[in-house]
């Protein structure tokens, strides 16, 4: 029996550890409807089929890390509680299979169970209405073909199946899909709510920084909550471990402004400084060994067009019409750069090119 | 064995198919017809008019009932199906002239004859004038496929036919018998060959024939027809199916094996031997021809390394045996010799599709067998200077207009020259094109010039189109004209044939820039037409609307085409079109270098140089170049000279051994082996290594020239270098074990070590063909004999005294 | 005996030269016996791998140097066998997507599974009593990965987390979706400066004991910054550079020619041919030579690139923007079209009428 007792310790211990890896994003998901941050329209929405407990087919989208597939877990959460759960939601994500044919057979065959009775317990704590909930998240990568073959399930069981459709763009939803859901549009999180947020996550790590750290965390995470989130987590590591490691180090705990960026895979500010100030110098010969040691340092190309977009665009001090051709420079070398060309020449060229219009 | 009712079907369903456009007016005469045709088969049901063709097909088979057939000029008749009784001896006789009689064969062929005859006769009773006939349902490509040795089209392979067949010719000794062993050894070849090629029981050195070329050409029937001529029975065993029962020739029952999949080897050995038993008894059983094993296709076979592993087996049990048999302690076990000759056929003999854990399947294969490689006619091999062109292309148009004049098609010679062309020297495909399109062409020679929209239009035809400007209309019209083609008609059957417009437009590419010299010698055109290539090869590989991409063909119309293109005389591009094939062919064989080399190189190393595994950029770029300059020092003591005195490594100073050991231990890690390779037109002896890096690094142009003599001189004194380096380091370790020269044991290693620098020396004294005298009498009174020297595959052996006397 | 670049690679974290603060929170990382998914990017030849393996050798101990090659066989739907090569150790293992081609999506997600299922038991490195309960499993080439792999990776990586971490190398994120890039710890590694490589070089010779014309440490020094810059601060590539001047010379001068390589001087003459005479005799002299670079096995971008740099060398200043925009347009064709030839050629006739 000893060593049954030392299993569960054991157990115990790597359940903990397991907790202990888990992204914060997953550990602070919002368990009910009112933890959503910033989406009230929603909220409120939502929060009116909990009472009725009647539930349309529905469709969220927007951008990414605007809480969609948290609001439909947490809604679900609230409607079935944790032991119907399990039998009474699909999740079904990009990464597992979503060709055609399991949209003819695992979803089909969720959808046509007919829904399992709710113990009293759960009934007298939640709403359980008599219908099962299929996610799907990311569903604008799934095919056409699937799509369509989904237009005829959502219909036929209907009676006792729901579906949520989870996407970013809602373009790449098939038009009779899109017709059958009621829509919601997640807008992107308003800075002080998602302050907020990360204020109580951080709080709830204890996670110590810098002053202006968060609002640098938000900046380069563009109002995307979990890129967010998840930046913080990293840069909580990667200082955490230094400092133990290195105790005889003085090194202030706390998480720096650089780490952040570090992180982030950003350019720093003087980099970018530096990079238009040889532009604007409009001398080719600087621009090409400029270019090189970019090159060198190994910076993202695509990260550095981003950044060089801001810096360029949200300055008042150029006119519009440089800032109209400076951004289809851009966009030209983004389109190029995505196609997976060399980014030396690219880069090289969408530097001289401005250096030409600026 | 078909079946004549099921013969008869097949054809009529044959016919139904040619004329599935029937017209409602070719119904109407139906009643007609049947009513003759029944008129004429007594006991005839005549059948419902409104059935449907369908219907035709649920026919029974067991019964006598006349088959319903539609002309494709929409008539119907009705065939009876044949009894067998009615063949004919005397059509047989007259009919087919073979070596061997094979009566399946003879049946067959008398059957269809027969079918043929009485369609014939049907359809020339019932129709007054036939538009055309059908005369055969067969396949060109097997009709004429050739019977007899001289037949073969020769197709610039002759010199490998008579390799095939010498190397054939020597396995009779073993596989007849002994006594006539000696006889055709004594008689036809001079013991000379017989010192470098054959081992000690008359066999080739090498058991294993490779036959290796590109489709089309032949090889096949040649090693069929070959073995059947020297009195062997062939056993094919097609290694796309192998896994399926094979078919065989020989009745002896022995394939009763089912399903072979565990049997593989088990079926190569019983193909093997099936005759021995009857060998043994030394009478040979007239109808039991022994076995000649044709593995067929065996670069693409789903389980070729199987298969090659079962052929590595056998040789390496042959080669025991033959070892035991040699010392006259041995038993003489005659079990595990191999007596029958193996053929293998691959289209690629570098071929790397499939490997297993040791490399590269193929490698395996040549590594144990003799190489013949066929050539395409049409290619001309540049790297050797030696053309293969003209004759042998000329041999295969023969050989199409032959058969042209067989099938009364009455080509023109150069109607046939475009075939040819068209299919690029596969004869194969040219006969195949012949059938099919055949009267197509002929159609096309004849119309007028205005276009036939049905007409099938050349790459080759159309390129010529594009540069040339049609006098009589003007330049609208013209346009027009060739717009029509491309968007309807002739342009869609290319279109719709993906290799066609490639081969088209790459046809314009190699032109234009001669068309552009002559014409202004401006950049400007080159630069518009750049652009409309990109067009063309976005269009192309995103597989979504191919039918635009049919556009560029007029852009080159418009910019390059003349009214009177001026005859190009000596082209910017001399030989433009084999460039781009060789280069391509060079491509894909240093990636295939590239991709050997780095399975062997060591582990930490392959860590260490970084990247991936099999497509390493980085590797062919300054890796491999370095690491060559690295693996051939300049070793500075040797200084310039290359005279061909013996250097060894005490003359060098120490530097220069630091070179040696690094580039010696180099050598061993990456296993790069030493080979010489014997060049078959110049007869000489080139040193090389394996794989051969030569090709990846060297290049040869205008600015860089890369001078082959001087690299051999080289090697022929920096190889015997490194190979005594080698010893060294195997006697320090006295575990590694050569593998390409399979050493028998009773070899001390004192003599091996001793005469290591010998055997180079001799090397470049006389170079190894002539044999060398008995050097030194063992005290067991044995014969060290130098032995196919500088040749891979050269090995030392014992050789009795009885051995050097009959000769 | 081996090569220098096999020879000298430093096996682990302390013996690394460049980029200590990389370095240091890489080895804090380990330490902790833990570290999350990890994309490293950087130039090639600045020591992604060699530090990838230094950090594992650190996790792990000197078990992860016992490699070894399996080639796993995987069916595809259409029933086609694949096989591709796999590296490994008992704690990591190493596979390289561009080997499945276009499968690479199911045969990753298939190795993973595998590698997930089994989860690793009482992997105790003795010393330090610390418990690995994953594998680690490296993915080369990170950026060819399709994006349909990486979408199926975003949802692998947090379903396989407990006992899966990956270490996705690559040059250059631009081609990495956005979702792995915030699953992962981005490190970025910048290719070694010009004194750093020869630093390394110096240390080599010493440790070689080769031989020099002059003995003082500045002279030396200006060799090996000429071998660094030579070759673009590849590290890879200057030590083999290195090896081989080393090889040809017993003692080495410091005017020693450095080995320029076959196809770059090739690719120079074809500069210099489009410089100074701009014919249409010239441009089919440079497409035969064009093919003879591809059958050498030489990329057709790798070409361009080159070529285009070679042009920007040696042209006139009010040229270079004209022409870097040519090239940047072909550049793009090369990797959307599969005709390189083509592209090869239009780009020379372009920069022919632009530099006329």
């Amino acid at each position: 029996m000893v060593s049954e007792v030392e299993r569960s310790a054991r157990n115990e211990k790597y359940e903990q550890e397991r907790i202990e890896h888990t992204p914060w994003v997953e550990k602070y998901r919002p368990k009910n409807l009112d933890d959503v941050a910033s989406q009230e329209h929603t909220v409120k929405v939502l929060k009116r089929t909990l009472v009725s407990a009647n539930l349309p087919h529905m469709l969220f989208y927007g951008p990414p890390g605007t809480g969609k597939t948290s609001t439909i877990l947490a809604l679900a959460k609230q409607l079935y509680g944790p032991n119907l759960f399990k039998s009474r939601v699909l999740e079904l994500n990009a990464s597992d299979e979503r060709g055609i044919s399991i949209v003819r057979q695992k979803i089909k065959n969720f959808a046509r169970l007919t829904v399992s009775n709710p113990t009293k317990e759960d009934l007298e704590n939640y709403p359980c209405p008599p219908y099962k909930i299929i996610i799907l998240d990311e569903a604008d990568s799934m095919t056409n073909d699937a799509q369509s073959a989904l237009r005829r399930t959502m219909e036929t069981y209907s009676n006792v199946t729901r579906f949520c459709l989870v996407c970013n763009y809602i373009t790449r939803i098939i038009d009779p899909l899109a017709s059958r859901c009621s829509k919601f549009r997640f807008k992107s999180l308003t800075n002080d709510d998602a302050l907020a947020r990360l204020q109580y996550v951080a709080n709830e790590e204890k996670v110590e920084f810098e002053d202006d750290v968060l609002n640098q965390v938000l900046r380069i995470s563009n109002g995307d909550l979990r890129k967010a989130i998840t930046y913080l987590q990293s840069a909580t590591r990667l200082q955490n471990t230094t400092t133990f490691s290195d105790e005889d180090m003085q090194i202030d705990d706390k998480i720096s402004v650089n780490t952040i960026l570090e992180v982030g895979g950003v350019v720093s500010e003087s980099i970018i400084k530096n990079i238009i100030t040889t532009i604007e110098s409009k001398n080719s010969k600087k621009i090409i060994d400029g270019t090189k040691e970019i090159i060198l340092q190994g910076f993202s190309a695509q990260q550095l067009l981003d950044q060089l977009h801001d810096a360029l665009i949200l300055d008042d001090a150029r006119s519009s019409i440089t800032k109209n051709k400076i951004a289809l420079i851009l966009f030209d070398t983004d389109r190029k750069l995505s196609n997976g060309t060399d980014e030396h020449i690219q880069l090289l060229n969408s530097f001289l090119q401005i250096s030409k219009v600026i | 064995m078909e079946d004549p009712v099921n013969l008869n079907f097949g054809e009529s369903v044959l016919f139904n198919n040619a004329d599935q456009a029937t017209t409602d007016l070719g119904e109407t005469n139906n009643n007609d017809m049947d009513f003759q045709s029944s008129l004429l088969f007594g006991g005839v049901q005549p059948q419902p008019e409104s059935e449907q063709v369908n219907d035709l097909i649920e026919v029974e088979y067991g019964q006598i009932q006349p088959k319903k057939v539609k002309l494709f000029d929409g008539k119907v008749i009705n065939l009876k199906p044949k009894v067998r009784k009615s063949i004919n001896a005397d059509e047989i006789k007259s009919s087919e002239e073979m070596d061997l009689i094979d009566m399946d064969n003879l049946f067959r062929i008398a059957k269809e004859k027969q079918a043929f005859k009485d369609n014939q006769e049907q359809l020339s009773e019932q129709q007054t004038k036939p538009k055309k006939k059908f005369k055969t349902s067969q396949v060109w490509t097997e009709k004429y496929r050739p019977k007899r040795f001289l037949q073969l089209c020769s197709a610039g392979n002759d010199r490998q036919y008579r390799m095939i067949s010498h190397w054939l010719q020597r396995w009779s000794g073993v596989v007849f018998n002994t006594e006539y062993e000696y006889n055709q050894l004594n008689q036809h070849q001079n013991p000379h060959n017989i010192q470098n090629n054959v081992d000690q029981l008359g066999r080739p050195y090498r058991k294993i024939l490779l036959v290796s070329g590109p489709p089309g050409i032949g090889k096949t029937t040649t090693v069929h027809l070959i073995a059947k001529q020297l009195g062997y029975n062939v056993e094919e065993l097609n290694a796309a199916n192998s896994m399926d029962v094979l078919p065989s020739t020989v009745n002896t029952g022995d394939n009763r094996y089912g399903n072979v999949n565990a049997a593989l080897k088990l079926k190569i050995q019983n193909a093997l031997t099936s005759n021995s038993i009857q060998a043994q008894g030394n009478k040979i059983i007239s109808n039991g021809k022994p076995t000649c094993l044709v593995i067929d296709e065996i670069d693409t076979a789903g389980n070729s390394s199987d298969i090659i592993r079962v052929l590595n087996e056998l040789i390496q049990s042959d080669q025991r045996a033959l070892n035991k048999r040699g010392q006259p302690s041995g038993k003489k076990s005659k079990d595990n010799l191999l007596n029958r000759p193996i053929i293998c056929i691959a289209n690629d003999a570098f071929s790397t599709n499939s490997r297993t854990w040791g490399g590269f399947n193929m490698d395996k294969l040549r590594s144990i067998s003799e190489l013949i490689s066929f050539q395409k006619p049409a290619f001309i091999k540049r790297s050797t200077g030696i053309k293969t062109g003209g004759k042998a292309l000329n041999s295969v148009k023969e050989y199409i207009k032959d058969i042209s004049e067989q099938e009364n098609l009455k080509l023109e010679y150069n109607e046939i020259n475009e075939i040819v062309e068209i299919c690029e020297g596969d004869i194969r495909a040219c006969i195949n094109h012949l059938q099919f399109n055949g009267r197509k062409l002929e159609n096309y020679v004849s119309s007028s010039p205005k276009i036939n929209k049905d007409l099938q239009l050349s790459w080759f035809k159309l390129t010529d189109m594009l540069f040339k400007r049609d006098p009589q209309l003007n330049k609208e019209q013209d346009f027009d004209n060739l717009m029509e083609i491309l968007l309807s008609g002739g342009g869609k059957s290319i279109n719709s044939s993906s290799g066609t417009l490639d081969k088209v437009i790459r046809g314009c590419f190699n032109r234009y820039l001669d068309t552009v010299y002559y014409q202004d010698d401006s950049l400007v055109k080159p630069c518009e037409l750049s652009e409309w290539l990109n067009f063309y090869d976005i269009i192309g590989t995103s597989n979504e609307i191919p039918q635009y991409s049919n556009l560029i063909l007029l852009k080159f119309w418009q910019l390059f085409s003349e009214i009177n293109p001026k005859k190009i005389v000596k082209s910017l591009l001399p030989d433009i079109k084999n460039i781009e094939f060789e280069s391509n062919e060079m491509k894909k064989q240093n990636k295939a270098l590239v991709k050997k080399l780095i399975t062997n190189i060591p582990i930490s190393l392959k860590v260490s140089l970084g990247g991936g595994f099999e497509d390493n950029q980085s590797m062919g770029l300054f890796v491999l170049p370095f690491l060559y300059k690295i693996l051939f020092p300049e070793l500075a003591s040797s200084g310039s000279s290359n005279s061909l005195q013996v250097k060894s490594k005490n003359n060098l100073n120490d530097f220069d051994k630091l070179c040696l050991e690094k580039s010696a231990s180099l050598f061993k890690s990456l296993q790069i082996e030493f080979e010489t390779f014997k060049d078959n037109e110049t007869n000489q002896l080139l040193l090389e290594i394996n794989p051969n890096l030569d090709s990846l690094v060297f290049y040869d142009n205008d600015i860089l020239t890369f001078n082959p003599k001087q690299i051999q001189l080289k090697r022929k004194w920096f190889f015997p270098m490194l190979q005594t380096e080698f010893d060294r380091i195997t006697i320090q370790s006295k575990t590694v074990k050569r593998s390409i020269t399979p050493e028998t044991k009773n070899q001390s290693k004192k003599t091996k070590i001793s005469s290591s620098v010998e055997f180079f020396k001799g090397q470049y004294d006389g170079i190894s063909t002539q044999i060398q005298k008995p050097k030194e009498v063992d005290e067991t009174s044995r014969i060290w004999v130098k032995y196919n020297e500088g040749y891979s595959n050269a090995v030392r052996k014992t050789i009795g005294w009885k051995d050097l006397w009959i000769s | 005996m081996s090569l220098w670049v096999d020879k000298y690679r430093p096996k682990t974290l302390n013996k690394l030269s460049f980029h200590e603060s990389i370095t240091k929170n890489l080895g804090a990382l380990a330490s902790t016996g833990d570290f999350p998914h990890l994309l490293v990017y950087g130039p090639s030849g600045s020591g992604k791998k060699t530090r990838v393996y230094a950090t594992l050798h650190e996790l792990f101990g000197s078990q992860v140097e016992k490699l070894k090659i399996d080639v796993k066989t995987f069916t595809t739907s259409s029933n086609r066998k694949l096989e591709f090569n796999v590296l490994s150790s008992p704690y990591h293992l190493e596979i390289t997507p561009s080997d499945m081609g276009n499968n690479d999506r199911v045969v990753i997600q298939d190795l993973l599974k595998d590698i997930a299922s089994t989860e690793q038991v009482d992997f105790t490195s003795q010393q330090k009593g610390i418990k690995h309960r994953f594998k680690v499993v490296i993915i080369n080439e990170a950026d060819s990965l399709t994006r349909d792999a990486q979408a199926a990776l975003r949802r692998t990586m947090e379903k396989y987390s407990s006992n899966i971490r990956l270490i996705m190398i690559s040059n250059t994120t631009s081609n990495i979706i956005p979702p792995i890039k915030s699953r992962t710890l981005l490190v970025r590694i910048p290719a070694p400066s010009v004194s750093e490589i020869s630093q390394i070089l110096n240390n080599v010779a010493t440790k070689e004991n080769l031989k020099f014309s002059v003995n003082e440490e500045s002279e030396k020094l200006k060799l090996f910054e000429k071998i660094a810059i030579n070759s673009s601060q590849n590290l890879r590539k200057a030590l083999l550079c290195f090896e081989t001047v080393s090889m040809q010379n017993e003692t080495i001068q410091l005017s020693t020619n450095l080995i320029d390589l076959d196809w770059e001087i090739i690719i120079k003459n074809i500069s210099r041919l489009i410089l100074t005479n701009q014919s249409v005799a010239n441009l089919s002299k440079i497409r035969v030579i064009f093919y003879e670079l591809l059958a050498h096995c030489i990329p057709a971008r790798i070409i361009l690139k080159t070529l285009l740099f070679d042009l920007l060398e040696s042209c006139e200043s009010n040229k270079i923007e004209d022409l870097v925009s040519i090239g940047s347009t072909f550049d793009n064709r090369l990797s959307l079209g599969s005709k390189s030839i083509f592209h090869l050629e239009g780009f020379a006739a372009k920069a022919m009428v632009a530099l006329s």
